[in-house]
């Protein structure tokens, strides 16, 4: 599905991501660790497009992705949903979750995708009307997950989704996310600690100053056949 | 108290076709980030393109001049912001960058629109003639036309951007830039479609208001400087506070003629622009700039 080979990313003049390479296999929930700093977000918006890429490769369902414009990515079902949520601020929590069905690709299903949102999250439901500043963290969480499901996803790369939240809210936000596996989405999940997500994910690469030092497969991982094919 | 009203529905209209000019250089600031400093300039050269296209060389009527205008206006808008302004945008302080290159552009289109129609102002005729009576009195039937069109076109501006999909991704970029290359908008695009906008509503604001002010080389810095003044008083990057701006900057133009002469008009202006500001520094309807990265 995702194959990242070699990458180099610098910004300005710091070298940030050292050859980097992961795979994640269709319908995989693979986690990505590592300290403040290192490298994880950065890995997640080059994945994604919106950060360019130095050197190496980045191949998402057969086609090398590098310095593809973001548009296009998404065009394709690779869609990122932020650590710090980038919302609309004074749009309508409806209008914001309209707009990540701008393209075609989500428009189509629009209205079953909305649907599923609002019974993911009954609470964006009731606030459908009121504007995005006016959210709470945990909702605005939703709001920015909400969001990036309406672009229909096929892999969804999600970036520190705990950050700011509440514990009880993230327990919330991760089941969520396991769900959103169960249900057959491809996820790739940056998170501070691994505490936190080895309960859900397939795999787990740890990221130290940016290189990739450790991977983990959990026995609850799919068979490694299935990513192999990308 | 009849040559009162006459001068406040002077205002008004007026105020009305500001609004259009503001609205266009908010706009622009609020989604690419850039003050468009050429952008009085381009209203004069908006002017003459209508002139050259009625009066002045082809004879055409009103509507195909409009026809034509429109167009050719958008382009110019696509043409700076893809060819002048989009390759500063990759290096470092490109907004100040950019800010200079609009003002270079506007010497250059104040120069240009000086040696190809020279500097004696140009007469518009106005194109509807006569008076028209409002609760008794008289006023003049163009600008009561101008007032019409201004507020059309504010009201169409005010749909686009809060009904159509395409309008909600200009909305979009202007609140966050990632976030709305997240969802798949092509930033870009919206860029040059944003500039090519504003260019043509000041240029046809430079239609509207040629045959009140005439079409002069050097016309467009006053427009422009008013629609500053506009869109910092509104809030900067609120298309509805730019329009509440220039209504009521509109109204206190027309007090001030009333009372002191049109000369006063940018000093009140400008102090009106001051005392606002100390009481509310983020504008009218301002909220106050988040910084979005790109």
């Amino acid at each position: 599905m995702l194959s990242v080979r070699h990458i180099d990313v610098f910004y300005d003049d710091l070298h940030i991501l050292h050859g980097v390479s992961l795979e994640v296999g269709k319908g995989e929930l693979v986690g990505v660790v590592g300290a403040n700093g290192h490298g994880k977000s950065t890995l997640l918006k080059a994945v994604c497009g919106l950060v360019p890429v130095a050197a190496g490769d980045i191949v998402y369902a057969g086609e090398s992705i590098r310095g593809k414009p973001v548009s296009h990515l998404v065009a394709r079902g690779l869609v990122y949903v932020a650590e710090d949520r980038r919302l609309f601020p004074d749009m309508t929590v409806r209008e914001n979750l309209l707009l990540g069905a701008y393209l075609d690709r989500g428009r189509r299903l629009e209205q079953d995708s909305l649907k599923r949102v609002f019974d993911l999250y009954p609470r964006l439901a009731e606030r459908e009307a009121q504007l995005a500043r006016t959210l709470s963290g945990g909702e605005a969480q939703m709001l920015a997950l909400g969001r990036g499901l309406m672009s229909a996803p096929v892999l969804l790369a999600i970036d520190e989704p705990s950050l700011g939240l509440a514990p009880k809210l993230v327990d919330t936000m991760l089941e969520t996310i396991a769900e959103l596996k169960r249900a057959g989405t491809t996820i790739l999940l940056v998170e501070q600690s691994l505490g936190l997500i080895d309960g859900i994910v397939d795999r787990v690469y740890r990221l130290e100053e940016g290189i990739i030092v450790d991977e983990t497969v959990f026995a609850s991982a799919v068979k490694p056949a299935a990513h192999v094919k990308g | 108290m009849e040559q009162f009203f006459a001068v406040l529905f002077g205002g008004i209209a007026q105020a009305a076709v500001y609004s259009i000019i503001a609205v266009g250089l908010s706009l622009v600031y609020g989604t690419a980030r850039t003050l468009n400093f050429a952008y009085g300039g381009l209203y004069t050269t908006g002017a003459y393109i209508s002139w050259v296209l009625t009066v002045g060389y082809l004879g055409l009527p009103l509507w195909l001049a409009v026809l034509l205008l429109i167009p050719i206006l958008f382009f110019i808008g696509v043409a700076i912001e893809r060819f002048m302004l989009r390759p500063l945008r990759r290096g470092k302080n490109w907004k100040v960058t950019a800010m200079m290159v609009t003002l270079g552009l506007a010497f250059v289109l104040d120069n240009a629109n000086l040696i190809l129609f020279g500097a004696v102002a140009k007469p518009m005729p106005a194109f509807i003639d006569g008076t028209v009576s409002i609760f008794g009195v008289a006023v003049s039937a163009y600008r009561l036309a101008v007032l019409i069109i201004a507020l059309l076109i504010v009201a169409a501006l005010e749909l686009f951007l809060n009904r159509t999909r395409f309008g909600w991704a200009v909305r979009a970029v202007a609140q966050d830039i990632q976030g709305a290359r997240q969802v798949g908008i092509d930033v870009n695009r919206i860029f040059s479609f944003t500039f090519g906008l504003s260019v043509v509503l000041t240029g046809c604001a430079g239609l509207l208001l040629s045959p009140i002010f005439l079409i002069s080389p050097q016309g467009g810095w006053e427009p422009f400087l008013k629609a500053f003044v506009i869109v910092v008083l509104g809030g900067l990057g609120s298309t509805r506070g730019a329009v509440a701006a220039a209504f009521f900057l509109g109204l206190v133009e027309a007090a001030v003629v009333y009372e002191l002469g049109a000369s006063w008009t940018m000093p009140v202006w400008l102090v009106t622009l001051l005392l606002v500001l100390m009481i509310r520094p983020q504008g009218l309807l301002g909220r106050g700039q988040t910084e979005a990265a790109g």
